[in-house]
């Protein structure tokens, strides 16, 4: 990744309330930036499909009176998340990298395409975003980072390893750099949701009791993050099924395979 | 998924797509070969349902909202409880509403809803300004009364079988309080509420419970609820206090003595408070504060009948219709009269000038029997039945009954030639 130029073209002052989500578009990022308006923070929506997002924007406004604008941002894109990070010029009160990728299990054990997608979009691609925003923050000496990543980084399973090794690293990856920003003043959460119904889930079957509510989901984001909860595990249940599932041993842990 | 509309019946296997990308539902809609737009399901029957629906609920965006000119664009899964949530706190609400807060824009639009206001300011589809539609074809088109005009027609009460409604502007009414003053006048019989309705015409609001199961000299007896809004500056959001039914009550709970026992529990309740003030929410929805009343009917499901009548035809085809249901051996549970002021000119719209009753049949072995003998004496009073509650009428009735029928039939042949927006009661009724 090359690195953004001119920094000292930016403006490097924290705004205040304001609120930046990476994956302007996704179900999950959608739903906690309207708990953020609902508060009073300017919301600003970076993604793809900026149409879509111009229709949330309006609504954000409507609803809550508060400044909204969208982003063009393809994190697939070089170009595209250069041009991002150089038009970009301020450094949000708080960022959320709200961008997914369940991606296709099957396909990924054939195709290093499909692997390294999942991978990519999950975990590497999200590292000069973070990295850039971390690091002013970092100066300020104020900011706030929320990373989503998921319930399956805690343990991988063979119906979605691809993707549960790349949100591992995502709680590992936030893990660590809240430890470094500690030192700031800038908060770094993760949350962990479970399954919850959103586009990216729309075709896949589950229990009705492990589904999680995308606006519920939210609200407990936004409680949390207001008590300065670190790591948040959401839907309730998912935190008692991983308390099982992290403790079992490996060796019978194999068995369970569906 | 299995669904159903407010009257359980039919309950049919669907595959409910829900989704806020537009993109993606122009897609599903230019390859799928049959499917219907739905919303929040409290159209009676089978008028949003099919093998594939297209469910509205994600698309609940406001987009822009104009207090000078009292205009609002929502997208159409946006909810009457939503809306007003939004509109009351700057001092608007929605020009019409029907007795549930639980309906979506766009299904007020493609049932052209009626309120307690009809007889003053007509249809929901009277205040719509514009409205984007999915077509068929995918294309996305604006329609209004100065462009595409007859797609607008056709699409305001046109039951979801247009396109998809995207999103619509509509004007708002600007409220000076959330407080009605209510009255309420008893009639003894048939011919006093008639008379009762004539008197007070001038109200903004009017609404008249009925007591079906009484006969002879107190036929058609019941009270008139007459509203006027207050003006005392007050918008009062309440909280959500709901009562939940959340089982099914076996089919055998509403019977003869029930109802009876509860229409005389009303009528006597009713005479004791002559004047008060109810908020907007106990006013227009008293019953959303029983979530799924429709429970009560048993798994069995049931039917809600409306039809309206010229007012000149009115005390002869009440009176007809209670003496079939008394043959019967049926009384309605809830049943309701009002009086519509004039029609209007979109295709497959309900309300006529005259009375409309609408009453509820629990589906009992003669329950169908009954309506049909029920529709002979609508269809020769030059009655018509409302689509949305509609769960059996025949093809041959509906099509003697709605005027503008061929209009829309033209306009569907040519935006969706191969029907590919149609429900269970548009391949019923060949819509």
């Amino acid at each position: 990744m090359e690195e953004v130029k001119n920094l000292d073209k930016f403006d490097k002052k924290t705004k205040s309330k304001v609120c930046l989500v990476i994956g302007g578009n996704s179900d999950i990022g959608k739903a906690i930036s309207y708990k953020f308006a609902e508060d009073g923070y300017e919301i600003h929506l970076a993604g793809r499909s900026i149409s879509e997002m111009e229709r949330t924007a309006k609504d954000i406004t409507n609803r809550y009176e508060v400044e909204s604008q969208v982003f063009d941002l393809d994190i697939e894109d070089n170009a595209s998340l250069n041009n991002f990070l150089y038009s970009y010029n301020q450094v949000p009160k708080i960022v959320i990298y709200a961008i997914g990728y369940l991606g296709h299990q099957k396909l990924a054990e054939n195709s290093i395409d499909e692997a390294n997608r999942i991978i990519n979009i999950n975990f590497t691609y999200q590292i000069p975003i973070i990295n850039h925003f971390a690091n002013l923050m970092e100066e300020q000496k104020n900011g706030n980072i929320i990373i989503i990543s998921s319930v399956a980084g805690l343990r991988g399973r063979a119906t979605n390893y691809f993707y549960g090794a790349s949100k591992s690293a995502m709680i590992a990856f936030a893990s660590g750099l809240r430890q470094r920003l500690s030192l700031s003043n800038v908060f770094v959460m993760s949350v962990l949701p479970g399954f919850i119904r959103t586009k990216m889930t729309q075709d896949i079957e589950a229990p009705k009791l492990f589904i999680g509510d995308v606006v519920k989901v939210a609200s407990k984001v936004f409680s949390a993050f207001k008590k300065k909860k670190t790591v948040l595990i959401t839907p309730f249940i998912y935190r008692l099924l991983f308390l099982v599932i992290n403790n079992l041993p490996e060796k019978l842990f194999i068995k369970l395979k569906k | 998924m299995k669904i159903s509309g407010w009257g359980n019946y039919p309950c049919i296997d669907s595959e409910v797509i829900s989704t806020n990308q537009i993109y993606y539902l122009q897609d599903i809609i230019r390859k799928k070969q049959s499917f219907i737009p739905s919303g929040l399901l409290r159209s009676y029957s089978d008028s949003s349902l099919n093998s594939t629906t297209l469910s509205s609920l994600k698309l609940n965006r406001i987009l822009s909202f104009d207090n000078i000119n009292q205009a609002i664009t929502c997208e159409s899964g946006i909810s009457f409880q939503d809306l007003n949530n939004f509109l009351i706190p700057k001092g608007f609400f929605v020009p019409v509403t029907p007795g549930t807060k639980f309906i979506t824009l766009g299904g007020a639009i493609a049932s052209d809803v009626h309120g307690k206001n009809h007889h003053k300011v007509g249809t929901f589809g009277n205040f719509v300004q514009s409205i984007r539609l999915i077509l068929a074809s995918g294309e996305i088109i604006d329609c209004s009364r100065n462009y595409n005009q007859d797609i607008f027609k056709a699409t305001i009460s046109g039951m979801g079988l247009t396109g998809f409604i995207l999103d619509a502007t509509f004007r708002v009414q600007k409220i000076k309080s959330t407080n009605f003053s209510v009255i309420t006048k008893k009639a003894n019989s048939l011919e006093e509420m008639l008379e009762l309705f004539n008197e007070y015409m001038y109200y903004d609001y009017s609404v008249a419970w009925m007591d079906t199961s009484e006969f002879g000299k107190s036929l058609g007896r019941g009270v008139l609820i007459l509203g006027k809004e207050l003006e005392d500056n007050s918008f009062e959001l309440l909280p959500n206090t709901k009562l939940n039914m959340s089982f099914m009550f076996p089919n055998f709970a509403l019977n003869h003595i029930t109802i009876k026992l509860f229409n005389s529990l009303y009528n006597s309740i009713s005479y004791k408070k002559n004047d008060f003030i109810a908020n907007f929410d106990k006013f227009y929805y008293p019953l959303d504060i029983l979530s799924n009343w429709n429970k009560i009917y048993g798994k069995n499901g049931f039917v809600q009948y409306q039809f309206v009548v010229p007012r000149e035809h009115s005390y002869k085809t009440i009176k007809n219709i209670m003496q079939i249901m008394k043959s019967y051996k049926q009384s309605s549970f809830l049943t309701v009269l009002k009086f519509f002021g004039k029609s209007n000119d979109f295709y497959l719209s309900f309300p006529e000038e005259g009375f409309t009753l609408a009453m509820d049949f629990p589906i009992r072995i003669n329950t169908f029997d009954m309506l049909n003998k029920m529709d002979d004496v609508i269809l020769s009073n030059n009655g018509k039945l409302y689509l949305t509650k509609d769960a059996r009428m025949s093809k041959e009735f509906f099509e003697s009954t709605y005027s503008n029928l061929n209009k829309f039939r033209e306009i569907k042949s040519i935006i969706d030639p191969n029907n590919k927006f149609s429900s269970l009661q548009s391949k019923r009724l060949g819509i």
